[in-house]
């Protein structure tokens, strides 16, 4: 096993930048968000439990330009984007990693696959740092995950007391540290630090494990509950944009007369006009339908899919949400009541 | 001796049997521990898991706009009325729904309580080091408990941010009050953020800015939190002709900011509840601070933003010395 001093972080990154981008946890007036760094490799901080923003960001970034285009005298001319460049994201968290997971089945899965986030994808890798101490949102170990765990993730370091245990998870991620060989040291040390993050429990702990909730789920599209929690919900839709897990996005052409760009932007089924059609028909008119449709969708529909949930734990929407609408609260709901 | 939560419940009880109300609007125990949520009963039996206690919580005047308000009619009588749950803030935003024409004062029952500030549960946790098990307020102390540790705190140093600048700290027309109103707290007027960010060249009040912008996801809480926010269309959500870009650009970012704030100079009520929902803690407050120092100083008020008939800028005189 090999170790990385935490005074050679910043080593490793500038290394790192030399042929691609580099994405850490920087702390931004008092707000920690995972940002890309420009010539300040020392930026990078320990100091979160989770960032503000989800790795999502660096793979589905909230707006993006798919095309432009231009139309001279009927001479349509288009231009694809620029082919992207790799990029790293260091200080991802176990349940971002994990969410990458979910986001490939749904962009990369089945006979079409979307070509920007899989180009995006295959030029990425993603670092992880165990965590040392989840804090009261958490609850990653209710979906069979761990602060400690290393699906998704390409390297997951493993903080002890100036250095981090590394462990290579993918070939990805051998290559990357067998290429940076030098910055890197053997780590004699046969402690049990990896098994003790591993079984690590987060305050939540695992109580709030959907099990077989979205089985029971399929004949609860008309349950009461719906409309009570939707009542105190403002339809921000905030929990959706910082869920490293939800992936709906509109498409959109930013135009001056014949010439323009199509962008792709994230969009929310929380809003009130996400599903509002030609002819202003509204399938889902309140908020009793889009809260319905945002935890059906994460606990029955996805499940039913790609036999996975769409949730990891990560807490966000439950730190983040104005109002206290609790996915936890939802599914320990749920499971009494079914 | 009855506490505040059995004196609600009773006054509940009473509105709910005489039918004086058909909908009540008060708080209860969220997942965690010390979250307390918004809660609506139809009926005395859903108000029984209501609560008042000195914890966060978000405003509630918001809902009455869903609950009473009539999309693009303005004001209009109800045949039945919702009872509220009402600390100074929310009264302060409910004037501002009333004023605004959006929904009828006759149609509340108001219960109004006393406040002398919430607490901020995650100040407790940093300040012990670790999260708090229990939380006791006695007056001005309060004994956060954790697993390993327990410490005497001051209730100033967790005091929620907004009640730091709370600015109507009494709910001056209630139709119930549970218990007097207390002396107001004490506030002192405090722009010295605001005067902070006005000592900046241009240059740095820019660059501050459009780090702060640029890390806005646009989810729009903000508005959605609002209660000066009552249009019945939001300029930001109409797609034709589109007044904001669905990308994410800086200048968008700055465009949906200033009209933001402009939309709520001289009627934004300084309940910091922008500021609060925002996740990834914008300080709209500045803004709103920066317009509302501007307002009191220009119009020679003491106190922009509290809702009344003739506001500094919701009026027109004749004789107005500038030109339109
Ligand atoms: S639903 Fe909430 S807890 Fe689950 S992954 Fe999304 S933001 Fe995290
Ligand atoms: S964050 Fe909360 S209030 Fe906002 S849309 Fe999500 S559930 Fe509703
Ligand atoms: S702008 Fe912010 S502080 Fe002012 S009334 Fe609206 S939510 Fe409250
Ligand atoms: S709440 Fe914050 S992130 Fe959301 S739109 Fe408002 S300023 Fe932007």
């Amino acid at each position: 096993m090999d170790k990385l001093l935490r005074s050679n972080v910043s080593r490793l990154l500038k290394k790192l930048s030399e042929h691609a981008e580099i994405y850490a946890p920087t702390m931004e007036d008092g707000v920690c968000v995972l940002s890309k760094l420009v010539n300040n490799y020392d930026d990078w901080t320990l100091d979160y439990v989770r960032t503000t923003n989800s790795v999502k960001d660096i793979f589905f970034p909230q707006n993006e330009e798919i095309m432009r285009y231009k139309n001279a005298n009927n001479d349509l001319n288009i231009e694809p984007p620029k082919p992207f460049k790799e990029r790293v994201a260091f200080g991802v968290r176990p349940c971002d990693a994990a969410a990458m997971l979910l986001l490939d089945n749904v962009f990369l899965e089945g006979e079409f696959y979307d070509s920007y986030y899989k180009e995006r994808r295959e030029k990425g890798a993603l670092i992880t740092i165990a965590c040392e101490k989840p804090d009261q949102y958490c609850f990653c170990t209710s979906f069979h995950s761990s602060p400690g765990a290393t699906e998704g993730s390409d390297i997951v370091l493993y903080p002890a007391d100036d250095y981090f245990l590394v462990v290579a998870v993918t070939d990805k991620g051998k290559k990357l540290i067998k290429a940076n060989a030098e910055i890197f040291e053997n780590a004699t040390e046969k402690s049990g630090i990896v098994e003790n993050y591993k079984s690590m429990k987060t305050p939540i702990g695992n109580n709030c494990s959907p099990g077989e909730l979205n089985e029971k789920l399929k004949n609860e599209f008309d349950n009461p509950y719906w409309k009570k929690i939707a009542r105190r919900c403002l339809g921000c839709g905030n929990c959706t944009f910082v869920c490293p897990t939800c992936h709906c996005f509109a498409v959109c052409d930013v135009a001056r007369g014949c010439d323009g760009k199509r962008t792709r932007t994230w969009d929310s089924c929380k809003f009130q006009d996400f599903f509002l059609m030609a002819g202003d028909h509204n399938p889902r008119p309140t908020q009793v339908e889009r809260t319905r449709q945002r935890f059906m969708h994460k606990l029955n529909y996805f499940k039913e899919k790609y036999d996975k949930y769409q949730c990891v734990g990560c807490g966000r929407c439950v730190e983040k949400c104005p109002v206290g609408v609790h996915i936890a609260d939802v599914i320990t709901h749920m499971k009494e009541e079914l | 001796m009855m506490n505040m939560t059995e004196k609600m419940l009773e006054q509940i009880r009473d509105l709910f049997e005489k039918k004086n109300i058909k909908l009540f609007i008060g708080f209860e125990k969220g997942f965690e521990k010390f979250s307390r949520i918004p809660a609506f009963a139809e009926n005395y039996d859903e108000a029984k898991s209501m609560i008042i206690d000195e914890f966060e919580t978000p405003l509630l005047a918001k809902y009455l706009i869903r609950e009473l308000g009539e999309v693009g009619a303005g004001a209009v009588e109800k045949s039945e009325r919702v009872g509220i749950l009402t600390r100074g803030c929310d009264y302060l935003s409910i004037r501002r729904l009333v004023v605004d024409n959006i929904i009828l004062r006759e149609n509340l029952v108001i219960i109004g309580i006393p406040c002398n500030g919430l607490i901020d549960p995650k100040k407790a946790n940093k300040l012990l080091g670790e999260e708090a098990q229990e939380i006791t307020v006695d007056e001005k102390i309060v004994l956060a408990k954790g697993e390993i540790k327990s410490r005497e705190i001051n209730k100033e140093e967790i005091l929620l941010d907004r009640c730091k600048k709370c600015i109507m700290s009494k709910v001056e027309e209630s139709d119930i009050l549970l218990e007097e109103n207390m002396d107001d707290m004490e506030v002192s007027k405090d722009y010295s953020a605001v005067e902070e960010i006005e000592k900046l060249t241009t240059e740095e009040r820019y660059e501050f800015w459009r780090r702060q912008f640029d890390r806005c996801i646009r989810c729009f809480a903000c508005r959605d939190a609002c209660t000066a926010c009552n249009c019945r269309k939001c300029i930001f959500d109409i797609t034709e002709p589109e007044m904001l870009e669905k990308t994410v650009a800086t200048s968008e970012q700055f465009m949906f900011h200033f009209i933001r704030a402009f939309h709520v100079a001289g009627r934004c009520t300084a309940c910091g509840e922008c500021e609060k929902v925002c996740p990834v803690d914008i300080p709209l407050g500045l803004l709103n601070g920066k317009f509302k120092k501007d307002i009191e100083l220009l119009f020679d008020v003491d106190e922009a933003g509290i809702p009344a008939e003739i506001e500094p800028l919701g009026e027109f005189k004749l004789d107005d010395p500038v030109e339109w």
